[in-house]
């Protein structure tokens, strides 16, 4: 079996009015895993934790096999991430950007940047400050895709952007994933997102995760993920009470 | 922590900086002439000018270079880059540093350009002077990092342009032996000479504690 690419062991991180409660999650490489659960579940603080912009409490994050967030500088190398608060510099254009990203990433792929700046019809000379909502995101994934990262991590990508634009990235996400076998994490309240593109779900609920597999064996009999979520949150309420 | 990724980060604030840098080395380069002339009311004038010049800086430089970085979400892509927080933290202190220094610089050195017979201050006070601002400017820039608040940052930076600033120089004179003191400053003598080494610790000891504290920080986002 394959070592997991993320691997988290008795994860806390405890905040004022939420905490991470000892979570256990592991994914195999070349998998996309969607994180499903209502705002403030703990998506974000999960991620974040991966990207070591958050430090957990106590418990073992492996990321790749190295430790989060001793080893974050070499780790951060293969990963790729774009989060809904994540902006460019208004003042400064994609290429300012791009050359940035390129400086820290010798893995960097030009042709690679190119083609998908011409997918996503973005320019090289457009500024922070011209871009739409859903262009940021497109600039974000661009950057984050060109240095050909092993694993992507996303948080909440699609949110505020309009159903039509929301399409179109789930597509052009599903068809980078398809063509270079990208392990994927993504969390996202819009359960549809997730039927879309992922392999694996994972359901996190107040801060604990309270079932994750592949999206077969989660949704079984057919299952909608929303009335899959929905029983999984009926059954934790009725163990609480 | 490696020198090349906040070299990187550096030249990449100081891109984003570089207008106002301008801005504000023209302004206290205007300050310094004024400072070098003979009529006693302009030099006064050229001494505000060059002070809300730097004033102005230790105000503009946290809330740009920290608070808008984190409100405007551009510190979450550069912390998605393969840099660790110290790194973030020692690549915005060098940017701003020269950034502040760039119109402090200016202003020095046109002041020490100025013949002996028309400078204001002897050249050793004005290079204690600049030493002083730049603690000043880090001490702030640093809480702005660690405390990410702004309301903390600007009551810090307007209690200390009090105390240090206004109050010192109302309360100095009262106080017995600070003439004596002043004087060596001004005139050369062992007081000025550990004014120099207490500073320059005191500077390089500002900058240690913000690594160390950023360091230690928990939450970037």
């Amino acid at each position: 079996m394959p070592e997991p690419i993320v691997q988290l062991r008795q994860v806390r991180k405890a905040y004022r009015q939420f905490s991470l409660d000892s979570l256990d999650f592991e994914m195999a490489p070349g998998r996309v895993c969607g994180l499903v659960g209502p705002n403030g579940a703990g998506k974000s603080t999960l991620l974040r934790i991966l990207m070591g912009l958050v430090v957990h409490d106590s418990g073992l994050v492996r990321v790749m096999g190295r430790e989060m967030p001793r080893d974050q500088a070499a780790i951060k190398q293969a990963i790729g991430f774009v989060s809904e608060d994540m902006r460019l510099h208004p003042s400064r254009d994609l290429r300012w950007h791009a050359d940035l990203v390129r400086s820290f990433h010798p893995g960097w792929d030009e042709a690679r940047a190119r083609t998908l700046a011409e997918r996503f019809e973005l320019s090289f000379g457009q500024r922070g400050a011209e871009l739409s909502r859903g262009q940021a995101v497109k600039a974000a994934l661009l950057l984050a895709l060109a240095h050909r990262p092993r694993l992507l991590l996303l948080d909440e990508p699609t949110a505020g952007l309009d159903p039509l634009m929301r399409a179109e990235l789930l597509d052009e996400l599903a068809r980078v994933v398809r063509e270079e076998g990208l392990s994927v994490l993504f969390s996202s309240h819009v359960t549809g997102d997730v039927e879309t593109i992922a392999d694996d779900v994972a359901f996190l609920l107040r801060g604990r995760l309270v079932e994750s597999g592949p999206r077969e064996c989660v949704l079984a009999g057919g299952e909608s993920l929303d009335a899959a979520f929905l029983r999984r949150a009926g059954r934790e309420a009725a163990h609480a009470r | 922590m490696r020198a090349e990724s906040v070299l990187r980060l550096a030249r990449a604030e100081l891109s984003l900086g570089r207008t106002w840098a301008i801005v504000y080395a023209l302004a206290a380069l205007v300050g310094a002439a004024l400072v070098a002339t003979r009529d006693e009311d302009v030099r006064s004038l050229g001494v505000s000018l060059i002070m809300g010049t730097l004033i102005g800086q230790c105000f503009h430089l946290p809330i740009v270079g920290v608070f808008h970085d984190i409100t405007r979400g551009t510190r979450a892509f550069t912390l998605s880059l393969p840099v660790t927080p110290a790194e973030y933290a020692a690549g915005k202190l060098l940017a701003n540093g020269l950034l502040f220094l760039i119109p402090a610089g200016a202003a020095t050195l046109a002041v020490l350009a100025t013949p002996a017979d028309q400078r204001l201050f002897a050249t050793p006070l004005v290079l204690l002077m600049l030493l002083g601002w730049l603690i000043f400017f880090f001490q702030n820039l640093g809480i702005a990092l660690v405390t990410e608040s702004m309301g903390i940052t600007i009551v810090a930076l307007l209690g200390e342009l009090f105390v240090v600033g206004n109050g010192s120089m109302v309360l100095a004179p009262r106080i017995p032996g600070m003439l004596r003191v002043w004087g060596q400053l001004e005139g050369g003598g062992p007081i000025r000479d550990f004014a120099f080494v207490l500073m320059a610790f005191e500077l390089a000891g500002v900058i240690a504690l913000i690594l160390f504290l950023m360091n230690r920080k928990r939450r970037f986002v």
